[in-house]
C-alpha cells in the first residue's frame, strides 16, 4: 500500500449510505476499502470525523490556457476537484493552425477575461494537433482532464476565414469530420459548440454559422465514439432552449450519444422558465434520450461600475439617466451636489440606504484594504450613506471602481435546490477559469454540500456526492473514476462535513505577471489525492506532483 | 384591449455572466405571454426607441417598439453576450 486513508466515513459515490472504514491507495488505484487496514510502509492520512469520497468532478471549465502554467488548475483542486472538463463553449486551444492562435486568443479574452499576458509568454506554443496539445498539458498535469474539442476551432482549421462567413461544402464537411475523429482518437470526451458566444469583436463565433447539417454530420462522428456534445443553446430566450433541448435529444437517439447544455439557472423574474424546460427534458429522457441540463449550485451576482450604463440602474430613472451621460459629462454630474441630493433622494429614500448596503466593492480602486467591504460598512465608518459612498469611489477612481450586489439570481434555495435534487439534472457549469475579472467561478462543490446538503437539506449527503462523481462520470463516459472501488482512480476529496463550504470571494494576482482574477478558497476541505497522489492538503498546501491523467482512459493508461 | 401586443412588465434580472438584463413580458392579443431577454446595449436601443430611461416607463410600449430593436441586433439583440 502507498497510502491508508483512516478512520473516515465512506460515502462512495454510488449513492449507497454511508460507511466507516478505511480506504487504500496503491499505484494510483484504490485497492481495498472498508474495516481498518493495515499494511506496513504505507503512509497515514487521518481522516478521522471526516468524510472520504471520490475526487469531484467539473464538466463545464475554461482552465484551457490556465493548465499550461497551472497544472493543477488552482484553486479548483483544494475544493475537492481532480477533474475537469475545459474546452467547453465551442473554444478550445486545438487543433489549431499557428496562423490563427490571435483569432482563438482574442475568443478566449472575450469569454474568459483571459489577460494579454496568460497568452504571452506564460507558456511555448508548440502543437498545432489535438494531441499536441495534449502532450504539452502533460508535462506539469497534476488534475485530471478530459478535454472537449471546440466546434469553432475545428471549423477554423478547415475553413479558414470562411468559418465565420457561410455554411461548409461537402468536402469542409468530410474535412471536420475526419478531424473530430483524430481528436477523439487523440483523448477528446466529446464536441462542443455554441449558438451564443462572441468573439471580441462582438461577433458570433465560427460554430454559430454551422448549418444543422454540419452539427449532424458531426454527432455521427461523436456516434462513433459514444461520446459528448456539449452546447450552449439560446438559454436566455427559453421557446429556443425547448427547441434545442427536442434537436438534441435527435441527435442522442440518432446517434446513441449523450448530450448536455448549459446554462440553465432560476430567475425570479421568471421562475416558470426552468419547470418548462425540465419537462421538456424529462419528456426527451423518457424516449430514451440523454439531454443532460446543466445546473451551477452558487446564486449569480451582478457587477456593474459607473463607466458604463448598468442596467442595475434602469428602475431608477435619475441614475440611470447619469450613467448613460458620457464620461465628462457623468463625472461632472457626480460632482454637484444638488444632482447629487436628486440621486440620493432616489436610491435612499427616506434617506434608508439598505438596499445598497450589502453591495461591496471589489476592484478598481487604489486602496486595496477596501477589497470586498460593503458600501454600509464603509458608510458607518465614514458617517456617510452607502450610495454617497459609491459615487464618491466612482468619482475618486475615474469611475473605474467596480461593485459587486451578491446573490440577486439563481438564489431561491427552495427552487435551486429541488432543481439541483431532480434525477434529469447534471450539476456543473460552474464556468471555472471563466469570467476570471468578474466573479469567482470556483467552490460551487463546497456551496452545495455546504448550504444545500448541509444547511437546506435539499440532498442528502450521498444523493449530493454522486451528482458531482460517479453520475457525471457515467454521463461523461470516463472509466474508472467518479467512484471509491477497488481499481478505480485514487481520487479523493477528505473533508469535513460540518464545515464544508467555500470562502468568501477575493481578488488574487496569481495570473501571469501579477494579472488579477477572483478567487475563493476551500472550506472544511482537509486532503485531495489525485491518482493516488497527495496532491493537495489543509496542512500542507498544494503538493508538486505532476499525476494527472487524461480522465477520457483507463486509470494509469494515459501517466503524465 | 390592444390588438397589437405590448410590453405588460419589465424587470431587471441578473444574467448569467454577471451583468444586469432587463426582462420584458410581452402580451399578445390572443392572452399570450412570452418574455424576451435583452442585453444592456440592446435595452438602451429600447430606451432610445421610446424615448425613456425608466424601466418602469416600459409597461404598455406596444411590441413594435421591442421588434425594431431586435431587427436591428439581430446578433445581440437578445441577451446573448458571452456563455
Amino acid at each position: 500500500m502507498d497510502w491508508i486513508i483512516r478512520g473516515g466515513r465512506i460515502v462512495d459515490g454510488s449513492g449507497l449510505p454511508a460507511f466507516e472504514g478505511d480506504v487504500a491507495l496503491k499505484d494510483g488505484k484504490v485497492v481495498r476499502l472498508g474495516g481498518r487496514i493495515e499494511a506496513e510502509g504505507a503512509q497515514v492520512f487521518d481522516a478521522t470525523g471526516c468524510i472520504v469520497a471520490p475526487g469531484f468532478i467539473d464538466p463545464h471549465t475554461h482552465f484551457d490556457v490556465q493548465l499550461l502554467w497551472d497544472g493543477q488548475a488552482r484553486p479548483a483542486l483544494e475544493h475537492g476537484v481532480t477533474t475537469i472538463v475545459p474546452g467547453n463553449c465551442s473554444l478550445s486551444l486545438a487543433p489549431l493552425k499557428a496562423g490563427d492562435r490571435q483569432r482563438v486568443v482574442g475568443m478566449f479574452q472575450q469569454i474568459e477575461e483571459m489577460p494579454d499576458a496568460a497568452f504571452d509568454g506564460a507558456f511555448e506554443w508548440r502543437w498545432e494537433s489535438f494531441d499536441g496539445y495534449l502532450a504539452a498539458l502533460k508535462e506539469s498535469l497534476s488534475i485530471n482532464v478530459a478535454p472537449l474539442v471546440g466546434h469553432s476551432v475545428i471549423r477554423l482549421w478547415v475553413m479558414g476565414a470562411a468559418a465565420t462567413e457561410r455554411a461548409a461544402t461537402a468536402e469542409e464537411l468530410a474535412a471536420m469530420q475526419d478531424l473530430l475523429a483524430q481528436c477523439l482518437e487523440a483523448g477528446a470526451v466529446g464536441l462542443s459548440t455554441s449558438f451564443v458566444d462572441v468573439d471580441e469583436n462582438l461577433m458570433p463565433v465560427p460554430s454559430r454559422y454551422a448549418h444543422f447539417e454540419e452539427l449532424d454530420a458531426l454527432a455521427a462522428v461523436l456516434g462513433r465514439y459514444g461520446r459528448m456534445l456539449q452546447v450552449v443553446p439560446e438559454f436566455y430566450a427559453t421557446d429556443i432552449t425547448l427547441a434545442r433541448v427536442d434537436q438534441l435529444a435527435e441527435l442522442s437517439l440518432r446517434y446513441g450519444i449523450p448530450t448536455t447544455f448549459s446554462p440553465l439557472f432560476d430567475s425570479a423574474a421568471t421562475p416558470e422558465n426552468v419547470p418548462r424546460v425540465m419537462a421538456r427534458v424529462a419528456e426527451q429522457m423518457a424516449r430514451g434520450a440523454q439531454v443532460w441540463p446543466q445546473v451551477q449550485t452558487r446564486p449569480i451576482d451582478i457587477s456593474f461600475t459607473f463607466e458604463v450604463a448598468s442596467l442595475l440602474f434602469a428602475g431608477l430613472p435619475k441614475w440611470y439617466r447619469t450613467m448613460r451621460m458620457g464620461a465628462e459629462e457623468k463625472i461632472a454630474a457626480l460632482s454637484d451636489p444638488a444632482w447629487v441630493a436628486q440621486l440620493l433622494a432616489e436610491a435612499e429614500p427616506g434617506g434608508n440606504g439598505a438596499r445598497w448596503a450589502a453591495v461591496q466593492v471589489r476592484g478598481g480602486v487604489s486602496d486595496a484594504s477596501l477589497l470586498g467591504q460593503t458600501l454600509g460598512a464603509l458608510a458607518e465608518a465614514r458617517g456617510s450613506s452607502p450610495a454617497q459612498v459609491m459615487i464618491d469611489l466612482s468619482l475618486q477612481h475615474n469611475l473605474e471602481a467596480s461593485f459587486i450586489a451578491a446573490s440577486l439570481g439563481h438564489n431561491d434555495s427552495e427552487r435551486v435546490g429541488a432543481l439541483l435534487a431532480d434525477g434529469n439534472v447534471h450539476v456543473g457549469a460552474s464556468d471555472a477559469g471563466a469570467h476570471i475579472q468578474s466573479f469567482a467561478t470556483y467552490g460551487d462543490t463546497g456551496y452545495l454540500l455546504g448550504h444545500f446538503v448541509r444547511d437546506q437539506g435539499a440532498l442528502s449527503l450521498e444523493a449530493a456526492i454522486k451528482k458531482i462523481t460517479a453520475d457525471t462520470a457515467r454521463i461523461w463516459g470516463l472509466p474508472g473514476r467518479g467512484q471509491l472501488a477497488p481499481g478505480f482512480a485514487g481520487d479523493v476529496a477528505i473533508f469535513d462535513a460540518a464545515e464544508i463550504d467555500r470562502c468568501a470571494e477575493e481578488a488574487s494576482f496569481d495570473m501571469p505577471e501579477e494579472g488579477m482574477r477572483y478567487v475563493r478558497a476551500s472550506k472544511g476541505m482537509v486532503g485531495v489525492f489525485v491518482n493516488g497522489a497527495l496532491s493537495w492538503s489543509k496542512a500542507s498546501g498544494y503538493a508538486d506532483a505532476p499525476v494527472g491523467q487524461i480522465a477520457t482512459q483507463l486509470p494509469g493508461a494515459a501517466s503524465a | 384591449m390592444s390588438k397589437a401586443p405590448f410590453i405588460e412588465a419589465a424587470e431587471i434580472a441578473p444574467g448569467h455572466d454577471g451583468a444586469a438584463e432587463l426582462v420584458l413580458f410581452v402580451r399578445y392579443p390572443g392572452a399570450g405571454r412570452q418574455t424576451v431577454t435583452l442585453d444592456a446595449d440592446a435595452a438602451e436601443v429600447l430606451f432610445e426607441h421610446t424615448q425613456t430611461g425608466d424601466v418602469n416607463a416600459l409597461q404598455g410600449v406596444p411590441w413594435h417598439h421591442l421588434k425594431d430593436v431586435l431587427q436591428q441586433r439581430p446578433d445581440r439583440g437578445a441577451a446573448g453576450g458571452n456563455s
